[in-house]
């Protein structure tokens, strides 16, 4: 195995602040961290399950992840609760920090094609993997709203005693 | 089928190479198949007059890739396509949407002759191509695995069965 280059901070921020330009307005509060490096291995559906060693997307070949039953075309809004709600969620009001709980945010653009999906920390602040490129996590799901990822439309959210799905979990650092 | 020839300008380029030449720098002729398409009332930029043109100069056989590719107008133009396919799908996070883009799309017209060089650009590094080389070949190697890095592997030992890439290293 060839071992992942070192996390350049720098080279990361500069690349996401290419596509997000929340990241760097005061106005949200320019309150995020960069927590690996880039990489195509995984997506944010992915990351949001606990489950970086696949890409969940729908596909008609080999190599990526989706559950057999769920249509593999437009992932809508619908399919992508309905995958969560197998994993033990259900809707909730808003993206506020419950002790005891954990939520993910589901954004999507107008025509309720799910563009990302955010996961909620014990601490409260959100882990998003962006695209192709670094796990950030960031103090408020508005932080990266913006055309790439569209805007929360869903959250939800389960008691954190569930157990995770069954997905190996492997840290990319 | 019908097998379309060359325009004239283009066979002469091929004739004006010496058949010594072509062997020992390893060039194949492309010529194109065509089918009755369900698009063909569509205006598609990819089938304009030009782009058959560049699909149907000289392009090196894929087996093995050599210096000469790099410099082949299909390899400049993959080049061009899949560098721009890159940069504007980083922030993408379904695989749809990531092949659904314009210069993807173009990538996968370029038929046969693109195999080898997306095989080589696999090769290089990860990347979502196995929904093009499943477009362009009709195979699967990857059929019923979860994983890009397997699938990757996949693609890149049939790859190497087919031809396109030499043995991969132990």
């Amino acid at each position: 195995l060839i071992p992942d280059p070192p996390l350049d901070t720098a080279a990361e921020q500069a690349e996401l602040l290419e596509y997000l330009p929340r990241l760097s307005d005061a106005v949200y509060g320019v309150d995020y961290t960069i927590e690996s490096i880039s990489t195509t291995e995984y997506n944010c559906l992915a990351w949001a399950m606990s489950d970086c060693s696949r890409f969940w997307s729908g596909s008609p070949m080999g190599g990526y992840f989706w559950p057999d039953d769920l249509p593999i075309g437009v992932p809508v809004i619908g399919v992508i609760v309905e995958m969560f709600r197998r994993a033990g969620y259900a809707e909730c009001g808003d993206s506020t920090h419950v002790v005891g709980a954990e939520k993910v945010a589901i954004y999507a653009d107008s025509y309720r094609e799910v563009l990302h999906v955010a996961r909620q920390v014990p601490n409260g602040r959100w882990a998003s993997k962006m695209g192709a490129l670094a796990d950030i996590e960031h103090a408020t799901v508005e932080l990266i709203e913006c055309n790439w990822i569209g805007q929360v439309a869903v959250i939800l959210c389960r008691p954190l005693n569930v157990p995770e799905p069954a997905v190996r979990l492997i840290l990319p650092w | 089928m019908k097998v379309l020839d060359p325009p004239d300008s283009d066979t002469s380029s091929w004739d004006a190479v010496p058949a010594d030449a072509k062997r020992a720098r390893n060039l194949t002729r492309v010529t194109l198949e065509t089918v009755p398409s369900p698009w063909a009332s569509v205006r598609s930029p990819w089938a304009s007059e030009e782009f058959v043109r560049r699909a149907m100069r000289l392009v090196p056989a894929a087996t093995p890739r050599s210096p000469v590719a790099d410099a082949s107008p299909a390899a400049q133009l993959f080049k061009e396509l899949a560098d721009t396919w890159g940069r504007e799908t980083r922030m993408e996070s379904f695989v749809h949407r990531i092949a659904m883009h314009p210069a993807y799309q173009r990538i996968i017209g370029l038929g046969a002759p693109a195999v080898g060089l997306i095989l080589e650009r696999l090769r290089e590094g990860p990347g979502h191509w196995f929904w093009a080389l499943h477009a362009i070949t009709g195979e699967d190697p990857a059929a019923g695995l979860s994983n890009l890095s397997e699938a990757r592997a996949a693609w890149l030992q049939w790859g190497v069965e087919h031809g396109y890439l030499p043995p991969l290293d132990p």
